[in-house]
């Protein structure tokens, strides 16, 4: 009896190794440069393009992917998407070995799947620099439409070092640069002061859908693509990704409806619409068709509508797709104000608060159509439907769980319920049962949110027939179902997919319980609290001088999500150095309080005397910001002296204006503006009653 | 000479800005009576917004009325062309809402008869007051408001304030 039962097994095994077919890919990571705005600067790529070469096999196929990393620095590859064993998922320190500088890999896995997928590095902010390609699976039986990939994408000539610094900073160039300022006199203009005065009296900074400014967006790596083969009346099946680190893209075609038939790589119910958005990492299949000879528009929008990205398909005369008109920021702003006192509830992007900001929802009344005014359709998760069953079994256990998706904008903190990754624990979870998550966004941005390693059910109204997908947007008050089968083993990532949120701890893991461990990555304390603390070991610095007429004035911070040293001088020859140092804590959820010890160094001339005296004080104080952003500090130095000072930063006057100040019980005071020429560079202008009137520049880093 | 060139210039440079659509004068009596069609839809649009769909078919039944003492002789070309096409859809959803005593086929026809009077008092600058384009997310569709409050004409008591000011027409003079 055994022996058949083993012979059976043999010969089921063999019949298994004779159908399947090894792929395999050699790619190699390495350095490159590159030119989107004028400028040549370093970029990362795999076989020397940008995006990575797609990635092509059939369900079926055994994957074989020989990684070499050519950088000075570890990297590593996550298949996104793909159902693999656990050590083949990527993700460096917690389900991979990280790829070290010079160093080699092998990938070996099954493919148990079809669609649209993609990879990418999953080390540091290496995605952004250029280490993303397609991943695509033929059906067995792929329909014999033509195929072509749409990899969407974001570039910034800027080392993503450099952003996420000048984010955690709170440096508003990118707003200046995407025109996207709130500042009082373009409130004035808008007719929103009030609601200017609100926001700032809420302690909410200016808000804009996205943060980053980018220099260019692409479509496979080029900011227009064109696929010229295609005629009249020809069916195409767009196979569109958005491999952005941070940007979600306003798909729209100028040749008709889309019509959506794949979600994150799962076949779904074809559903047609005017348009959709794309959040980052996902993928949607789209069927358009191509009505005349000439070349239609594809054109991706980014959410901010700063600029935008196109694909012609077809061949001759142009056909541009709408253009999105500019963002209305401060109905957004009103809308933001208002939108605690609304109990709605929201979900599966049914309800877009934002349309309050799209002027192309009304009819333009200058225009008038012969045919009547139609908002444009746009695709919703609720549109979304399974063509098979999905339901789980009725009899698992369930696990229920509930995620609150929270942020602080003011020092660009993410987290989930008020905790970074390195503050939380592995979510236990149990092979054989079903986990369902609730997750609502407390936070005033949109979060993809993205599981590995499984595909979840959206519990979007569709009954059985929900659709799967590994990728879920979640916008601001929403509160969204998904459920997954616990069918796997080991840890699995769970995490927003916007880079600079994920890197600031925006995630958790799930742990299977009683599992074999990871062969490549030891599950050890010591792996797991280097993994998880990543976002707290970004420590990040800044600094500010005036050299001006009256005098030198600085300011300059290093600091991590809890703990700041400062320091803060004034020097002029006449009356000498002075100096404040702190080191401190930031305390409670929104982190407006903060408690310090320091000391004070000052360099005078004391009573008339014509000698140069050194002081050294010791200080303890705390520091409270109210509303309007006015940052009060109460201290006390070695010599029993208090001292309460009251001051605000930073008051954006104009774009590019911006207004400082402070007073305190010393009888010390100063007022000062700033007008922002670059990133770096500002003209300023103060008055310190110490060194009276004075102008001159700022170098702000 | 110099002086003709330069109120040539003056010309082009302010037609450009002012748009291919711009209607020139209004007269003062058509003013008026698209004035007098817009205090009407307001009613019509309170009626909707108090779920009242009797007093709505009542109101587009006097909207009509107005619409039709709109005196289109007193009219440019250009004007006639717009008026002549806004007319033929405003009269066909203002009959379609005084037809029936149903509020959905009510609402359904007020989407557009809205849009339509918005392009109506937009073009003929005919609001005396300040007139407030308001928009539903939930619905997709707008509505003209006298007032800056929402009061959401699709859902009546079920979602009173859902809605945004997405334009505002300046009054009149």
């Amino acid at each position: 009896m055994k022996l058949i039962i083993q012979f059976s097994l043999i010969l089921g095994f063999s019949c298994v190794c004779l159908a399947q077919n090894v792929v395999r890919y050699d790619l190699t990571i390495d350095e490159t440069t590159v030119n989107y705005s004028g400028k040549t600067v370093k970029a990362l790529a795999i076989n020397g393009s940008i995006p990575a070469p797609t990635l092509t096999f059939t369900e079926g196929d055994i994957a074989e992917i020989h990684v070499l990393n050519n950088l000075n620095e570890e990297s590593s590859l996550h298949w996104h998407g793909i159902l693999l064993p656990n050590e083949q998922d990527g993700v460096p320190y917690l389900t991979t070995t990280p790829i070290e500088p010079k160093g080699t890999h092998v990938f070996r896995f099954a493919i148990r799947q079809s669609g649209t997928y993609w990879y990418h590095s999953h080390s540091n902010l290496q995605e952004q620099r250029g280490l993303y390609g397609a991943f695509i699976i033929k059906k067995r039986d792929e329909p014999k439409m033509p195929n072509y990939t749409v990899l969407l994408s974001d570039w910034t000539d800027e080392d993503p070092h450099e952003v996420h610094r000048s984010l955690k900073s709170g440096n508003d160039w990118y707003a200046i640069k995407k025109n996207a300022v709130q500042s009082y006199s373009e409130a004035a203009k808008a007719g929103a002061i009030k609601e200017k005065f609100r926001q700032e009296w809420q302690r909410m900074d200016a808000m804009d859908v996205s943060d980053v400014y980018y220099n260019a967006f692409l479509t496979n790596g080029k900011k227009e693509d064109a696929h010229p083969e295609f005629k009249a009346g020809e069916q195409v099946r767009l196979r569109i990704i958005n491999g952005s680190a941070s940007t979600y893209f306003w798909v729209q075609f100028a040749g008709g409806k889309l019509s959506v038939v794949a979600s994150d790589g799962i076949d779904v119910e074809p559903v047609s619409v005017d348009r959709m958005i794309v959040a980052v990492a996902e993928t949607f299949d789209v069927i358009v068709t191509i009505p005349e000879n000439k070349s239609f528009e594809l054109r991706a929008t980014p959410e901010d509508r700063t600029d935008s990205t196109s694909l012609w398909l077809g061949k001759g005369e142009r056909v541009a797709a709408p253009v999105l008109p500019k963002l209305k920021l401060f109905e957004g702003m009103k809308m933001m104000n208002n939108m605690s006192s609304h109990k709605m509830k929201m979900s599966y992007q049914q309800m877009d608060m934002n349309e309050v900001m799209y002027p192309e929802m009304t009819p333009d009344p200058s225009k008038i159509a012969d045919a009547p005014f139609e908002p444009p359709l746009t695709l919703n998760y609720a549109m979304l439907k399974s063509p098979t069953k999905t339901a789980l079994s009725p009899t698992a256990p369930v696990r229920e769980l509930k995620f609150k998706l929270t942020g602080n904008m003011n020092r660009y903190m993410w987290s989930m319920d008020d905790k970074p990754l390195s503050k939380s624990d592995k979510i236990k979870i149990k092979r054989g049962e079903i986990v369902r998550i609730t997750l609502y966004n407390d936070s005033m941005m949109r979060h993809p949110m993205h599981l590995h390693g499984h595909f979840f059910r959206v519990l979007n109204g569709q009954g059985d027939y929900s659709p799967l997908k590994n990728v879920l947007d979640i916008m601001p008050m929403e509160e969204n179902v998904i459920e997954f089968d616990a069918n796997e083993e080991k840890d699995w990532f769970f995490h927003c997919h916007i880079l600079y949120h994920m890197m600031a701890g925006m995630g958790r893991v799930f742990g299977y319980e009683d599992s074999p461990p990871n062969t490549q990555v030891p599950p050890t304390e010591k792996n797991w609290n280097y993994f998880k603390k990543e976002d707290e070991r970004m420590i990040h610095g800044m600094f500010k001088v005036a050299g001006q007429s009256n005098g030198v004035f600085g300011h300059g911070m290093v600091m991590n999500n809890y703990y700041f040293a400062a320091t803060e001088f004034h020097f002029n020859p006449k009356h000498g150095f002075e100096s404040e140092n702190k080191f401190g804590r930031l305390f409670g959820k929104n982190q407006f309080f903060s408690a310090y010890v320091g000391f004070d160094f000052n360099r005078e001339k004391h009573h008339g005397d014509d000698m140069w005296e050194n002081e050294f004080k010791a200080t303890a104080g705390v520091e409270y910001i109210l509303p309007m952003f006015v940052k009060t500090d109460f201290r006390i130095n070695s010599d029993g002296k208090a001292r309460f000072q009251i001051g605000r930063e930073d008051l954006a006057l104009s774009k590019r204006l911006r207004f400082d100040g402070y007073w305190n019980t010393d009888k010390e005071y100063q007022l000062g503006i700033r007008y922002i020429l670059t990133k770096r560079l500002q003209l300023s202008g103060n008055y310190f009653n110490h060194f009276g009137w004075g102008a001159g520049m700022t170098f702000n880093y | 000479m110099k002086k003709t060139i330069l109120m040539i210039a003056v010309t082009i440079l302010f037609s450009a800005f002012a748009g291919a659509q711009d209607l020139g004068k209004i007269d003062a009596d058509v003013q008026k009576q698209i004035g007098t069609s817009l205090t009407t839809y307001y009613r019509l649009k309170n009626s909707l917004v108090a779920d009242n769909s009797e007093i709505a078919a009542k109101r587009a039944g006097e909207l009509l009325t107005a619409l039709e003492a709109v005196d289109a002789s007193k009219m440019t070309d250009a004007q006639k062309v717009v008026w002549e096409k806004l007319r033929v859809s405003l009269v066909s959803d203002a009959k379609q809402i005084s037809e029936t005593k149903e509020l959905e086929t009510q609402r359904k026809h007020f989407i557009q008869f809205s849009n339509n009077m918005y392009a109506l008092v937009f073009n003929f600058k005919a609001n005396e007051t300040e007139a407030y384009l308001q928009y539903c997310p939930m619905k997709k569709a707008s509505w003209l408001s006298d007032s800056k409050d929402i009061r959401n004409p699709y859902y009546g008591d079920k979602m009173l304030d859902c809605g945004s000011v997405k334009a505002t027409l300046k009054k009149n003079k």
